[in-house]
């Protein structure tokens, strides 16, 4: 550097050299010599995982005055190396929206709580007052049956936490879900009835070690961006590698495709069953791994949609009450079961070309060639989202392609901390953390000893799941109700019929906690404005089970304050007379008088690490509102449930100085390939692969049929519809709306339909139309264009656009096993405004 | 920002045979340029007066044909002026501002 160089020609060095860095472009020596932006000015960098997707980029994040001034791809991190994608590019702005939430806001009328007042800005005080109230009179008179909570996959590890506890051990009730109930729980399911265990075995080193990628229902360029540059990276540094691409409709993701599949919806049953018939058909079966490390099993069918129980299509489904029943059976039964899932009926089902079907069976046939199996909603937003994923598994057990590197089926996530809270933490209804469940006495008994409570104090019967929640809502069973990081009012499917009369029934009253008034926001009774992201210390847990940590780098504006902190105080409201039965409380007199606050978060464990411990140069607000390292004491006692169990977590300091470790972490040392010797210290010496989520050290390859969805065209509603995300915002939309760059790139949801069928309707681009299905209709415009190109007979609207809320129209079937919604398959028509 | 000035990179992915195509529509922006190629990838140098130009290119590069990723590396915004300094005295600056 001389002194003659300008700041500009000093930048734009700086920016070339991090690009090529990054990119692994070399540059001659002499556009080298740069500094980076911390010595450059007086900014203040932090690591932190980005607030969006699963994928888990590390960013740094600038604070100047108080305030986060930019944000950039972490060069450390093993994830991005550095790259961004446009939402993380934006991230810093998610925080600075006009309409930002600082104050409660109450429903009031003539001074006091009315469910038909107007929203009136309260206290912290008045709003715990009015929402203890309400909670402790339903309580009273109902139980704990009638509370609950719906949360997030996108809480920090620690809020997923005390939610669980201050519900499952404070209030006694298991009607707490997360939104991940609509992204991840098919998946969850897959991998319990496959591996007895949940979470990928591989990781994201598999991109860069495998010959094939196949996407199924994913469109990975727009929604994993950065993943997909990994991808985009090995297959044109590679020629030999192949993509196949797999969806109802052509996406971005087929612009790389090499193996290009538009499917009838549904038939991805059909396909998966042809290949694993064509790998038996073939001899290509791996007989030796199939031998000695997997069992076989028969699923009942017939299994209805999870509609409500009185539903026809529930009445009359065979096992609708029990889903997941199954009986052992053997290989030679199994290639039976799958033999007529011939080339032929394949290509007949799912209206693919023969070649396409022949060329992708071959890719997992063949024994030289490494696949990675990538999925998301397409598979897990299935009525029969579980089958589909032991499907996928079962393709990867018979040819052996698993746990090693290049070979990995692999569920992609959607939230930030899917896997490491609502699924690791066990924020579901029907789960504990580290895998266990509520049903089961042990695991219950097991869960109870390491909060410090009496046995007896957690209910043995799973609570309401997301869907579950909104009806109970709707008949007026679950009457007090708390939402926090999700917008499920504008997420959850058939809005008019079943969750906005729940959320405005006068027997409920709604909390919502958010940063943002959003439409559920709205729709609530009492509003808690949260501080989000970098204005708490967090901890989220990616798709690749690394387990991430940041420090608190700002402070939240006005009253905001974040989900823990709201839990934690809320629990000093209510004591243990309240909430438990007055048995235990006379078996366990020690625990008489307390509050829950006490029993729960001051419990000797939770609240042994002093504030003194916070790394200096951070504040930490909920550490100082409680007097202890609150985050500290939670991480270390949600460890205890985990570790020597599969599950292991590093001391909790570990993760402020790495970035992010994947799990399990022994020794020091994290996994990245899970269920081989030599790579998962768990697998002992002599097996080579051990399946030990199941007792038997076996996975199961499951023999289940294809079915029909729920709702097909017809004569009148003659369009699939099929809805999902764009490039450019974040599910609801809640966050990245608030970004000008981002709102102006996409700012409306549009319908995307084929141009033949909006000729034949009299349509032209731009057209305003309804979108109308049996359940509610909505506006939208024609777009024939663009990047999402459709088939004949489907059409596609994006979710972001609060303005334009398709749940309206969208069905609440559900896969029966794991409750999750079909988001990608209901009959509509399209017709002029 | 009055007279900002936003200089940022971005790494193009695209197929072997698809350069071409890049390079003509670097040439036809002046507020691009190609900083650095390899086979399937390079680096664009983009300096503009707004953001959201930035974006403008984001988006009409992952729309040409053969091009497969675009992401945005660096970013750094400050006012034209202060970027005509030289740089030997930066230290006093409070520059990026994204």
């Amino acid at each position: 550097m001389t002194a003659q160089m300008t700041r500009r020609e000093f930048i734009r060095n700086t920016a070339v050299a991090v690009a090529a860095n990054v990119a692994g472009i070399a540059l001659p020596a002499s556009a080298t010599n740069v500094l980076l932006e911390g010595d450059l000015t007086q900014l203040k960098w932090s690591k932190a995982p980005c607030r969006f997707c699963g994928t888990g980029c590390g960013v740094n994040v600038a604070v100047k005055n108080g305030r986060v001034v930019a944000t950039h791809g972490d060069v450390h991190a093993e994830v991005n190396r550095g790259l961004n994608c446009i939402k993380g590019y934006f991230l810093s702005k998610i925080m600075y929206g006009s309409d930002r939430l600082t104050q409660p806001m109450l429903r009031k009328k003539d001074g006091a709580y009315a469910k038909d007042g107007e929203f009136t800005p309260v206290s912290w005080d008045e709003a715990f007052d009015v929402m203890a109230a309400q909670f402790k009179r339903v309580l009273k008179e109902k139980g704990p049956g009638s509370v609950g909570m719906f949360g997030s996959g996108q809480w920090t590890v620690w809020e997923g936490y005390a939610a669980n506890k201050l519900y499952k051990a404070g209030f006694r009730s298991n009607n707490l879900d997360p939104n991940a109930r609509h992204c991840m729980a098919s998946a969850v399911m897959g991998f319990m009835r496959t591996f007895g265990m949940d979470e990928p075995m591989g990781c994201y080193d598999d991109i860069e070690a495998t010959d094939a990628f196949v996407l199924w229902g994913s469109n990975m360029a727009e929604m994993h961006p950065i993943l997909w540059t990994r991808v985009t990276d090995r297959r044109l540094s590679n020629p030999q590698v192949k993509v196949a691409v797999l969806s109802t409709f052509e996406h971005r993701s087929f612009e790389l495709a090499d193996i290009p599949i538009v499917f009838k919806p549904q038939t991805d049953l059909v396909i998966l069953n042809y290949i694993a018939n064509h790998i038996i058909k073939s001899g290509k079966v791996n007989k030796d791994f199939v031998n000695q490390h997997t069992s076989f099993k028969r699923g009942v069918t017939d299994i209805g949609y999870g509609l409500r129980p009185d539903n026809p299509l529930e009445v009359n489904a065979k096992n609708a009450k029990d889903p997941t029943a199954s009986d052992p059976i053997d290989f030679e039964q199994f290639a039976t079961f799958v033999a007529p899932y011939t080339l032929e009926k394949a290509v007949e089902m799912t209206g693919v070309e023969k070649g396409w079907l022949e060329q992708l069976a071959e890719l997992y046939a063949d024994p030289k060639t490494k696949v990675v199996s990538f999925w998301t909603m397409g598979f897990n937003q299935h009525t029969r989202g579980v089958w589909a994923n032991n499907m996928v598994y079962n393709l990867h057990l018979l040819t052996g392609k698993i746990s090693t590197p290049g070979n990995s089926p692999f569920s992609l996530t959607g939230q930030p901390s899917a896997c490491g809270t609502a699924r690791e933490v066990g924020t579901f209804s029907h789960r504990l953390p580290a895998d266990m469940l509520v049903a089961n006495p042990e695991h219950r008994k097991h869960a109870e000893e390491i909060w410090n409570i009496p046995h007896g104090i957690i209910q043995p019967k799973p609570g309401f799941h997301a869907v579950e929640q909104n009806r109970k809502l709707r008949d007026g069973v679950l009457n007090a109700y708390w939402v926090q990081v999700n917008n499920n009012m504008q997420a959850g499917a058939n809005l008019m019929q079943e969750t906005y009369p729940g959320y405005r029934d006068p027997r409920n009253f709604v909390v919502v906690s958010d940063a943002y008034p959003t439409v559920t926001a709205q729709a609530a009774d009492l509003i808690l404005p949260a501080a989000m992201w970098v204005e708490k210390e967090g901890a989220y847990g990616n798709a690749e089970r690394r387990t991430q940590f940041w420090h608190q780098l700002v402070k939240a504006p006005g009253e905001a304050k974040s989900d823990l902190w709201q839990l934690m105080e809320f629990s000093k409201r209510f004591t243990t007379d309240e909430c438990w039965p007055a048995d235990i409380l006379a078996a366990n007199p020690q625990y008489k008088g307390k509050t829950l606050f006490e029993v729960l978060f001051k419990n000797g464990k939770v609240d042994k690490f002093p504030t003194s411990q916070i790394e200096a140069g951070y504040d930490n607000d909920e550490s100082t509102a409680f007097g202890f390292y609150v985050q500290k004491g939670l991480f270390e006692e949600y460890a205890e449930f985990g570790r020597g169990h599969g599950h292991d977590l590093a001391p909790f300091d570990a993760y402020h100085q790495a970035r992010g470790l994947r799990w399990p972490v022994v020794d020091g040392h994290e996994t990245r390939w899970r269920y081989r010797e030599g790579t998962d210290p768990y697998v002992k010496a002599g097996t080579g692969f051990q399946f030990y989520g199941n007792k038997d050290g076996r996975a199961v390859i499951w023999a289940l049929p294809y079915e029909p969805p729920a709702e097909s065209p017809d004569k009148e509603f003659d369009l699939w519809l099929v809805t999902g995300r764009v490039l450019e915002h974040w599910h609801s939309g809640s966050m990245t709306m608030r970004v000008p760059e981002l709102y102006r790139a996409f700012p409306q949801a549009v319908v995307f339909m084929n141009p033949d069928d909006a000729k034949a309707r009299g349509f032209k681009r731009g057209d305003e139309v309804r979108v109308v299905s049996r359940r509610g209709d909505m506006r939208s415009r024609i777009e024939t264009r663009g990047r999402n190109r459709m088939p004949p007979g489907v059409v596609f609207v994006p979710w972001f656009d609060a303005g334009q809320l398709i749940n309206k129209v969208t069905l609440d079937a559900t896969d029966p096993i794991s409750k999750q919604t079909d988001y990608k398959k209901c009959a509509v028509k399209v017709v002029a405004v | 920002m009055k007279g900002e000035q936003h200089i940022s990179s971005l790494v193009v992915l695209h197929r072997p045979d698809s350069a071409s195509i890049v390079r003509q529509f670097t040439a036809t922006h002046e507020s691009l340029q190609i900083a650095a190629e390899g086979d399937c990838r390079c680096i664009l140098l983009c300096e503009t007066d707004n953001q959201r130009a930035i974006v403008d290119h984001i988006d009409a590069l992952s729309l040409l044909p053969g091009v497969i990723n675009v992401s945005l590396v660096y970013h750094h915004v400050e006012s034209t002026d202060e970027l005509d300094q030289p740089a030997i005295t930066m230290a006093s600056h409070q520059g990026a501002d994204a």
